[in-house]
């Protein structure tokens, strides 16, 4: 848990704003903080997806190999419990949930650790949840680490072919 | 304010101030003006809405948290006691909208593990009185935790919670549970409420209400 949190960046797209296919947070990591807390809110979407995730490396280029591992147990309100977990696979996913309807956007919140350190592979927990139609809530509790040691600099958020909507906000664990 | 000099700069071209994008030379009064306006860079984004404790009650009852100012709540509770002999106790929370703190239809799942068992057993509850944090247990209780809360101020979307606790009960049973859950309404929540669906007198716990500024 946070003792104090430092405001560094925020990404929002407005309902009117049109839609993105991914969210894109570049250059928000960096010397000054070793931990980083993320906020996902008013999460929009066109269809009812999980949210999964890349990182950016110290060229701006989004890391795409086989480098990522997770685990994620997903915590439905109806039917079983779900868990997803991979290792030396392309993302993390099974994050969070993003619903299609407008009530249906929760939230998630995510720890990064060590991300700027090119010594260090860069590890992730977090926790998330949305609903899904009339079924019922969709929540994640999520573990990952990006396994090369490099530096890592911003992170990408997917899942949506469309997101219409979202606020994503990035702190710095002081 | 009425200098002509402001902010450090003469003439017309005064640049616009917002947080985190502060430019100039300021002056006592003008840091305080821009404080008000919410226009100057603070650090310190968990800003503590209330702290409650009591060594006696049977709801712990947050009625200001501030829900058009934070997209994300967190709350922190420790040392929380439930005595057995009041039923199976299932702790959790609710939250209120207009005033009016919903009874029913809360929808959660939660999946825990423990010191005696082996791999994790979850729970789940589409039309339940909270949000609950994952412990039905008619022994006497001791636990800590945290949840986030989402979307609390937002009119169209449901509200949402995530967290995790660890439980300590009687007979030295150890184990923790991470629960999620939502009150599917829409409405603006005012008031949150943590308190057990048998609403036995608690006899210790702390809580803490924090807003995540500019979440």
């Amino acid at each position: 848990m946070a003792t104090n949190l430092e405001f560094i960046k925020e990404v929002v797209l407005d309902a009117s704003g049109g839609s993105d296919t991914k969210i894109v947070l570049q250059n928000i990591f960096s010397e000054k903080y070793e931990n980083y807390f993320i906020t996902m809110t008013k999460i929009g979407s066109n269809i009812d997806y999980y949210v999964w995730s890349r990182l950016i490396d110290a060229s701006d280029n989004e890391i795409t190999g086989s480098e990522y591992a997770y685990a994620s147990e997903q915590l439905k309100s109806y039917g079983t419990e779900y868990e997803g977990k991979s290792t030396g696979t392309t993302n993390w996913n099974f994050m969070s949930w993003v619903g299609s309807g407008d009530e249906d956007s929760g939230g998630m919140s995510l720890y990064i650790h060590n991300p700027y350190d090119a010594n260090s592979y860069t590890f992730a927990t977090g926790e998330g949840v949305g609903y899904y139609g009339t079924s019922g809530s969709v929540g994640y509790k999520f573990i990952g680490v990006h396994k090369v040691e490099e530096r890592i600099t911003g992170i990408t958020f997917n899942g949506a072919s469309d997101y219409s909507e979202f606020i994503v906000k990035v702190y710095g664990i002081k | 304010m009425s200098k002509s000099n402001k902010y450090g700069y003469s003439g017309v071209d005064i640049p616009t101030q917002a947080a985190f994008a502060n430019v100039g030379k300021f002056d006592p009064a003008e840091i305080n003006e821009l404080v008000q306006e919410d226009k100057w860079t603070q650090y310190g984004q968990l800003e503590l809405i209330e702290t409650q404790s009591s060594t006696s009650y049977t709801e712990m009852t947050f009625s200001d948290i501030k829900e058009t100012t934070y997209n994300v709540h967190v709350l922190q509770f420790s040392n929380v006691k439930m005595p057995s002999g009041a039923g199976t106790h299932y702790p959790g929370f609710r939250f209120s909208q207009g005033g009016t703190f919903n009874t029913s239809n809360y929808d959660y799942a939660a999946s825990w593990f423990s010191l005696t068992g082996s791999g994790n057993s979850s729970v789940r509850n589409s039309n339940h009185g909270n949000i609950a944090v994952g412990i039905g247990s008619s022994h006497s209780l001791n636990f800590s935790g945290y949840a986030y809360f989402y979307n609390l101020g937002d009119s169209i979307r449901y509200s949402y919670a995530t967290g995790q606790i660890v439980l300590s009960e009687t007979g030295g049973t150890v184990f923790n549970s991470y629960f999620s859950g939502a009150s599917p309404y829409t409405s603006q929540v005012d008031g949150i409420k943590f308190m057990s669906t048998n609403t036995p007198t608690m006899t210790s716990g702390t809580f803490s209400l924090y807003g995540i500024r500019y979440s």
